[in-house]
């Protein structure tokens, strides 16, 4: 009697693929060939820790944060850095910089922008509360339900309902760095998502001690799957025995190899590169593209200083600036306590990270800088080193595309013909790591279903 | 009327309107409802308590000048200040400076006051809780305070504050009761399983201290709601401050653990009192019995004296 091993691979080795193969491997109960393939020389795809040459200075260059769900419900997340047994430090900022004003509460609202604008937004928050529970926010990337308001179909819409421009701003600069697009290229779903995720009954945000890549790095050690990094995947196609064959180049060099299953875990962008040589998947895999490419784009500007000069006036672990169409501003130092590196990081999001980033890192540091508003002005002189990521096209702008379509059709393009070949995504649920995970559960759930019912395959 | 999502009813009472100057000013939280003096706040409690300003001094006078002055310099009250701002016992209380400042980054709250905060003349009581947040600086221990902010924030952040500090004090008070129960309930847990004739002189006092942890489980009950506030959003500096002064102070989890104190002492009683009620009960079965034994053998006798006496025995 011969052991039946169940041969699959998974394309990509960011948060998706590492989740997907860390699950598939937990759930499956037969015998599990997996293959990871990276086409770049590390894992982690945008969740990515550094440090300053000059000093050993950790900073997020990818993802920021995490999204903490648990008072609502169950929260995988949670749940999956837990069981890794990492730490984590919970995040808090409230303070949005406008027009050299701090605006930390609804007093500093009233003061700076007058009382008709604080009442604008208290209203605006209302029917924002009003249109989604915090119950409804927390299945909201489960459920292909549109929030519908009467004749408004964009986020962009809603906002132009409010008659006072100061309490649009304000609204605009708070959320913009999180929906990394503008108002109008959004759902009002997903800006009213971003906005409330700012009131505490609907999720607070947390980071891992030590750096988010803590998260990859866990999951690569603790999975079985052979490994390829540096293997960009070229084409997907159908071999004579009808199983799906991945071929990749390393080194210059092609190699192939076939699977019983491929799970695709790439950003939607890398997946437009992808070739497939069925016409019918060609076509599916269009179609898929065209329903969910909505591109983001986030610019990360990471200084260090020579001390935390903001800290007396902006504390909390991150701040909005009213610059670059609003940006937030983290203290990446307070995300691992008793640092004493200060480390301000700018996340740039939406049109100004694409009208920015051909710009020079040198210039994109000195438009930082300049950002600043005059009370934290000192600090421009106490710069000791600056680094600048680029991350276009890096997440969706729409998750779920205009009319999000049913769980299994989203991770399954071509069910008829293609039943064999899944996708993974932020892009599919809410652009966040949380919805990657969700992501990676369902088709690690869906395909561990199929290995322990299913005979296998004879090695 | 001032409005305040912090905190439940405010004074109308103009008598109470902050001065713009340093003072002092001595607070008290009070049930009573024939005092009379100025009302800063009434909590939302069903024993209908409230925060009243007992100072009787106006804020220019020396007794209050000496008094900022002392503080100031981490002394105790001097003797003309003392009998202004004499710290009354018994009930809640606070002794608040007030600070508003327009100048809130060029300003801290001095060392030395914030020692004087801290001590509270009570050995072991050095817990002082120091939260600087958006221009305010308030420096709190259990019966002082020290409050700094911008002038036109500082009557809705002292409200907050005189919110946190009842509650917070409500809260110790049933902590403290507690843990002075723990000593009789070592004594008395021996009697929730075994209740004997020596022990029933013992009822009336174990049904006082019955009756005791229920009085307190009713007062932990209708502060919790308070403790576990939801945060409000969008947020004021007020409720911010609320927040973070609950949050430093471990309100939350305090009540839930003098809750969980308070089911065990109300489990203990709730089971001596069942073990009183029984042993009550068998020992007048047991009475009533022998009554029916007694009057069942003389009616024995009276039968054998009547049949002996029929026989002319």
């Amino acid at each position: 009697m011969v052991m039946r091993t169940w041969k699959a691979a998974i394309i990509g080795g960011g948060p998706g693929g590492l989740m997907t193969a860390y699950l598939l491997e937990k759930l499956a109960a037969a015998p599990i060939d997996l293959t990871l393939y990276e086409a770049s020389h590390r894992l982690g795809g945008k969740i990515q820790t550094m440090s300053f040459g000059s000093t050993p200075a950790p900073y997020e260059a990818g993802a920021a944060e995490f999204y903490d769900y648990s008072s609502i419900d169950d929260d995988p997340l949670r749940l999956l850095v837990q069981e890794l047994g990492l730490s984590i430090t919970q995040m808090s900022g409230s303070a949005v910089v406008m027009d050299e004003g701090f605006l930390s509460n609804l007093d500093d609202v009233r003061d700076c922008l007058g009382d008709v604008a604080a009442a604008a937004i208290v209203a605006f928050d209302r029917s924002a509360q009003d249109a989604m529970s915090p119950r409804d926010f927390y299945a909201l990337g489960q459920s292909h339900r549109e929030v519908l308001r009467q004749g408004i179909d964009r986020f962009g819409d809603l906002l132009d309902a409010i008659d006072e421009p100061h309490a649009v701003r304000y609204i605009e600069r708070l959320i913009h760095s999180d929906l990394a697009t503008e108002p109008n290229n959004t759902s009002v779903s997903y800006g009213l998502q971003n906005y409330l995720m700012n009131h505490p009954a609907y999720m607070r945000l947390y980071a891992i001690e030590g750096g988010n890549e803590q998260l990859t790095r866990a999951l690569a050690a603790r999975i079985k799957a052979r490994i390829l990094l540096k293997h960009r995947v070229e084409c997907v196609s159908r071999d004579n025995a009808g199983r799906l064959r991945v071929e990749a180049t390393h080194a210059n060099s092609t190699g192939s190899d076939s699977f019983d299953s491929v799970i695709v875990a790439l950003p939607i962008e890398h997946l437009a590169a992808l070739h497939f040589s069925d016409p019918v998947l060609a076509q599916a895999m269009q179609r898929h593209l065209d329903h969910h490419d909505h591109p983001a784009h986030y610019l990360r500007i990471t200084i260090l200083f020579d001390r935390p000069f903001w800290r007396p006036m902006l504390p909390g672990s991150f701040f909005m600036l009213d610059r670059f169409d609003g940006c937030c501003l983290y203290d990446e130092s307070s995300r691992n306590p008793g640092s004493q590196h200060a480390v301000l990081g700018w996340l740039i999001g939406g049109s100004a990270a694409l009208r920015l980033s051909p710009l020079a890192d040198d210039e994109l540091v000195r438009l930082a800088l300049d950002s600043l508003p005059s009370q934290l002005a000192l600090g421009r002189g106490q710069v000791v080193e600056a680094r600048v990521h680029r991350w276009l096209h890096a997440v969706s702008a729409l998750p779920g595309g205009c009319t999000p379509l049913p769980i299994d059709r989203r991770h399954q393009p071509d069910p008829l013909n293609h039943p064999d070949l899944f996708v993974v995504g932020d892009y599919l649920f809410d652009s966040t790591l949380n919805g990657v995970l969700d992501s990676a559960e369902h088709v690690s759930g869906w395909l561990s279903d199929l290995i322990n019912a299913g005979p296998g395959v004879l090695l | 009327m001032i409005q305040n999502p912090a905190v439940s009813i405010c004074s109308d009472d103009p008598s109470v309107a902050l001065p713009a100057t340093r003072h002092v000013e001595q607070i008290i939280f009070t049930t009573d409802r024939r005092d009379t003096r100025p009302v800063i706040m009434s909590f939302d409690d069903s024993s209908g308590s409230r925060a009243i300003l007992t100072t009787s001094d106006a804020p220019n006078a020396s007794g209050t000048a000496a008094a900022v002055a002392a503080i100031m310099a981490g002394e105790e009250l001097p003797e003309a200040g003392r009998r202004t701002f004499e710290e009354p016992h018994g009930e809640h209380h606070l002794t608040l400076l007030v600070m508003p400042e327009i100048d809130l980054d060029a300003t801290h709250i001095p060392s030395a006051a914030l020692r004087w905060a801290a001590t509270n003349g009570r050995p072991g009581r050095e817990n002082l809780v120091l939260i600087a947040i958006h221009g305010a600086q308030i420096a709190w221990a259990p019966g002082r305070a020290l409050l700094m902010a911008h002038p036109t924030r500082i009557e809705s952040v002292r409200l907050a504050l005189l919110d946190f500090c009842f509650y917070e004090a409500e809260l110790r008070s049933i902590e403290d009761a507690v843990s002075m129960g723990w000593p009789n309930l070592k004594l008395d847990a021996p009697l929730a399983f075994e209740f004997d004739d020596r022990s029933v002189s013992r009822r009336s006092e174990l049904s006082a201290r019955f009756q005791r942890v229920v009085a307190l489980r009713c007062r932990a009950s209708q502060i919790m709601p308070h403790l576990n506030r939801p945060a409000i959003h969008p947020p004021t500096l007020a409720s911010q401050i609320g927040e973070r002064f609950r949050e430093r102070s471990r309100l939350e989890s305090r009540g839930d653990f003098v809750s969980d104190q308070l089911e065990i002492q109300e489990r203990v009683y709730e089971q001596c009192g069942q073990r009183a009620s029984d042993y009550m009960i068998a020992r007048k079965e047991n009475m009533l019995g022998w009554m029916i034994v007694v009057l069942l053998s003389a009616e024995i006798v009276l039968l054998l004296v009547d049949l002996l006496a029929s026989t002319g025995v």
